[in-house]
C-alpha cells in the first residue's frame, strides 16, 4: 500500500496511506494537480498544521476514508443538526481550543465532511442560548457602541418568524 | 474519584477528558468538553485565547440555524453582524414581514424575502430600490378575514419593481379592480408561481401568465366549498405554459384529471393532486389517473391526496404504477390497502408516504414475501395504518426516518425486532393507537439504535396506560444516544422518568404535551439529565 510522508509545522513527520491523506483536498490538488512526486521520500509541508492536530484528524480521516461521496443538498432539505454519526460525537467531544484548532487545520487541509460535521457541533453549542450566553461561551467581547444594540433588535423585528 | 461538576459523571485523565476549574464562585473542576456546551467560563483560560475561525467558517457554523436564532448572532458582536448581513446565503434564509401600515423603511435589512399581509398597496421611492432586492415575495389575506380583498392594480404597480423575483405567490385573495388592468412589465425570472385560493379568477389569471412566462413549477389550488373556481379555467392556464412547466400542484378532482388529459404536449417531473378535506374523497375512475399517469413517465415525485380504492378489479394498480414511473423519487398516496411488493419497480424511490382512512385502516401485507431489499428508501411514513406485515421494515436497511401515526400493530415485540433491524434510523416518531399482541416487560432485548437521535412517542386513550408506559420506557433502553425527546399524553411516573434518566445521558432537548406534569420538578429533570439544554413541560 502507497504512503506519504506529512510534516507538520512543529516539524514532526508522518507517515500516511496516500488513501488516508488524500481526504484532503489541499493534499488530493499537491499530489495530482501540482505533481508532488511521493515517491521521492519528500516531506509534504503542513506549515499550519500542528502534530497534535493532525494526529487527531489523521485519525479521523482513517475511520472515514471508505465513506461513500455524500449525496448533494436539496435547497429545500430540512437544516438538521441532529444526524452527527455517535462515531463523529464522540470524536469531538474535546475542548473548545481543540475543537476549533481542528476546525482551522480542516479548513485548512480542504475536507468539507469533517468542517460540516464541526459546524453542526458548534451551532448545537449556540442553539437554545441567549446572546449574552454565546459571548461567554466563545468569550466574545461585546463590542457594539451604547444604543446599537437596540438598533439590531428593532432591524431583527422585521424579520422575526412569528409562530404559526 | 472526582467527578465532573456539570454532568455529575467521573473525570480521569485515561479518557481524554480532562477536568479543567471553573471561574465561578464554585472553583469546581469540570469536563472541558461539558463546559463548552453549558457555556461556564473556566478558570483557566480555555477560551481565552481561542483561535480565529475565517469568516467563511463561521458563515458555514450559521448555515445551521434557523431564521430566528441567526437573527440573534446579529446581537452577539460586530463581526458577527457583519457576517450575517454579509452573507447573501445567510440572509436568503430571513424574510421581512411587512403587515399592515406600519412600515419603517429606514429599519428593513437587506433581505430578498418578503410576506406581506393584508396590505393596501406599497408606494414611495424606497420601495424601488428595496424590491429591487426581492427574489421571493408572497401576498396573502390575514388570518379569520372574511373577504380579503387585494386590489390587482396595487399588485401589480409594485411587482413592478420586482425585476428579480424568482418565486410569487398569492393566497387568499379576492382580486378586484373595476377596470381592466395591464402591465406593461414582464418577470422574466419568476420560476415558481404560486394561486392558492385566488377567487375571482376568470379574467384575471391571463395578466400573470404575461407577467411570468418562465414559470417551471406552478400551484393553482383552491378550496372546494367556494368552488370558485372552474377546472377548465386551470387547464386553459396551464396548457399557457406547454412543455416548459415542470412542477404542478392542482385539486384532486375527476374533472381536473379529465382537463390535464387533455394536454398531451405538458411533460411534468412533479405532480402534486391536493385535498383540502382529507376524508372520503374518491375518484371516481382510478383507470383516468393511471392514463395521465401514463402521459408523464419521467416523474420523479408524486402525491395523490384524493382515495385509491383498491379492489380485485385494480389491485395491480400500484404494480402497474410502479412500471410505468422507474424515475419516482418521492411517493405519497392515500389508499384502502398497500401491497408493498411494488417497490421492487421503483428502485430509485427515497420516500414513501402511505395514508388511511380513518375508520378502516390501510392494511400493508406483501402477497409475495420476496425478502428483497430497497436500499433506497430513506423515509417511510405511515398514516391509518394497520402494519400487520413487520417484514416490511426488515427489507429496508437504510431507513432514516420513519413515522407511525395513528397506526395499529399485530405485534409490539415482532415491531420491535424489525425495528432493531434498522441500524441507520436517526428519527422515530410513533403514535400507536392499538397493539393486537399486549407487550410484557423484561422479555425483550433488541439491539440499540444508536444513530437515533430524535424520538416522538405518543399514546392514546384507547391503548391501555400500561400498555403505552411499557413500549415507552422499552424504547428508551433501545436509543442510548437520543438528543430529543418528545412525549404526548405520557404519565411521567417514576418508572418512565427512571428509565429516561438512566439511559438517555445525551438528551438535550425534552418536550412534553398533554402530560399530567405538576407532580413533576424541572428542577429534578434538570438536575438527572445533565447534558439537556431545553426543557418544556406543558
Amino acid at each position: 500500500m502507497s504512503t506519504i510522508k506529512l510534516e507538520t509545522s512543529d516539524g514532526v513527520k508522518f507517515t500516511v496511506k496516500t488513501q488516508v491523506a488524500k481526504c484532503s483536498g489541499t493534499i488530493r490538488t499537491m499530489l495530482e494537480d501540482i505533481g508532488i512526486n511521493p515517491q521521492d521520500g519528500e516531506a509534504i509541508p503542513l506549515s499550519n498544521v500542528h502534530s497534535t492536530i493532525l494526529q487527531k484528524i489523521l485519525v479521523w480521516a482513517e475511520h472515514h476514508v471508505d465513506d461513500p461521496e455524500p449525496p448533494r443538498e436539496d435547497a429545500d432539505a430540512a437544516k438538521r443538526t441532529d444526524d452527527i454519526c455517535s462515531w463523529d460525537e464522540d470524536f469531538l467531544k474535546v475542548d473548545q481550543r481543540t475543537l476549533f484548532d481542528v476546525m482551522l487545520a480542516a479548513n485548512y487541509l480542504d475536507m468539507k465532511q469533517l468542517i460540516a460535521v464541526c459546524c453542526k457541533t458548534v451551532a448545537n453549542m449556540i442553539k437554545g442560548k441567549t446572546a449574552d450566553q454565546i459571548r461567554r461561551t466563545f468569550n466574545i467581547e461585546n463590542d457594539f457602541p451604547p444604543g446599537e444594540e437596540d438598533k439590531i433588535r428593532l432591524r431583527n423585528q422585521f424579520c422575526e418568524e412569528r409562530s404559526r | 474519584m472526582e467527578s465532573c461538576e456539570i454532568c455529575g459523571q467521573s473525570r480521569s485523565l485515561a479518557d481524554g477528558t480532562i477536568g479543567v476549574p471553573c471561574s465561578g464562585p464554585c472553583g469546581q473542576t469540570v469536563h472541558a468538553h461539558c463546559a463548552a456546551v453549558s457555556g461556564v467560563r473556566l478558570a483557566n483560560a480555555d477560551c481565552a485565547d481561542l483561535p480565529e475561525l475565517a469568516d467563511g467558517v463561521w458563515t458555514e457554523v450559521f448555515r445551521n440555524l434557523s431564521a430566528n436564532v441567526l437573527l440573534r448572532m446579529r446581537l452577539v458582536c460586530r463581526r458577527w453582524r457583519d457576517i450575517v448581513t454579509g452573507s447573501p446565503a445567510l440572509m436568503a434564509e430571513l424574510t421581512v414581514s411587512l403587515r399592515g401600515r406600519k412600515v419603517k423603511p429606514d429599519y428593513l435589512l437587506p433581505v430578498s424575502k418578503a410576506s406581506l399581509r393584508s396590505f393596501e398597496g406599497i408606494d414611495g421611492g424606497w420601495w424601488e430600490s428595496f424590491g429591487g432586492g426581492l427574489v421571493e415575495i408572497e401576498i396573502k389575506s390575514r388570518q379569520y378575514e372574511d373577504t380579503p380583498r387585494i386590489k390587482l392594480a396595487g399588485v401589480l404597480k409594485m411587482l413592478k419593481h420586482t425585476p428579480n423575483l424568482r418565486r410569487l405567490e398569492l393566497g387568499g385573495c379576492y382580486l378586484i379592480d373595476k377596470h381592466s388592468v395591464s402591465a406593461d412589465y414582464c418577470l422574466e425570472k419568476v420560476e415558481k408561481l404560486v394561486l392558492d385560493n385566488i377567487q375571482n379568477h376568470a379574467g384575471r389569471l391571463k395578466i400573470f401568465r404575461k407577467i411570468c412566462p418562465n414559470v417551471k413549477s406552478l400551484v393553482m389550488t383552491w378550496f372546494e366549498e367556494d368552488a370558485v373556481v372552474d377546472p377548465v379555467e386551470v387547464a386553459k392556464f396551464v396548457k399557457g405554459y406547454r412543455s416548459g412547466l415542470e412542477e404542478l400542484e392542482v385539486n384532486c378532482l375527476d374533472q381536473c384529471l379529465t382537463e390535464l388529459l387533455k394536454l398531451d404536449r405538458l411533460n411534468l417531473k412533479k405532480l402534486t393532486l391536493t385535498y383540502d378535506t382529507p376524508e372520503e374523497k374518491e375518484f371516481k375512475d382510478d383507470r383516468k389517473l393511471m392514463k395521465l399517469l401514463r402521459m408523464h413517465r419521467s416523474l420523479e415525485y408524486l402525491d395523490v391526496q384524493g382515495m385509491l380504492t383498491f379492489n380485485n378489479r385494480n389491485g395491480m394498480m400500484l404494480n402497474e404504477l410502479g412500471q410505468l414511473l422507474p424515475n419516482l423519487k418521492f411517493l405519497s398516496i392515500y389508499a384502502s390497502h398497500v401491497d408493498p411488493s411494488f417497490l421492487h419497480q421503483i428502485v430509485k424511490l427515497q420516500t414513501f408516504k402511505i395514508r388511511g382512512r380513518e375508520k378502516s385502516l390501510t392494511s400493508i401485507r406483501s402477497s409475495t414475501f420476496t425478502g428483497e431489499s430497497h436500499p433506497n428508501l430513506r423515509e417511510l411514513h405511515l398514516t391509518n395504518v394497520h402494519l400487520n406485515d413487520e417484514h416490511v421494515l426488515a427489507t429496508l436497511p437504510n431507513l432514516r426516518i420513519l413515522s407511525l401515526k395513528k397506526c395499529k400493530l399485530d405485534s409490539w415485540r415482532a415491531f420491535l425486532t424489525a425495528l432493531s433491524a434498522l441500524p441507520l434510523l436517526q428519527n422515530l416518531k410513533l403514535d400507536i393507537y392499538k397493539v393486537g399482541c399486549e407487550p410484557t416487560r423484561h422479555t425483550l432485548h433488541p439491539k440499540a439504535l444508536t444513530n437515533l437521535r430524535y424520538l416522538k412517542f405518543t399514546s392514546h386513550n384507547t391503548t391501555a396506560k400500561d400498555t403505552a408506559r411499557h413500549m415507552l420506557v422499552t424504547l428508551v433502553t433501545m436509543v442510548p444516544n437520543l438528543w430529543e425527546l418528545h412525549l404526548k399524553y405520557i404519565e411521567l411516573g417514576p418508572e418512565v422518568l427512571g428509565a429516561i434518566f438512566l439511559n438517555l445521558t445525551q438528551l438535550k432537548r425534552f418536550v412534553t404535551s398533554g402530560c399530567d406534569t405538576e407532580s413533576v420538578l424541572s428542577c429534578h429533570i434538570r438536575q438527572q439529565c445533565c447534558a439537556l439544554e431545553e426543557l418544556k413541560l406543558k
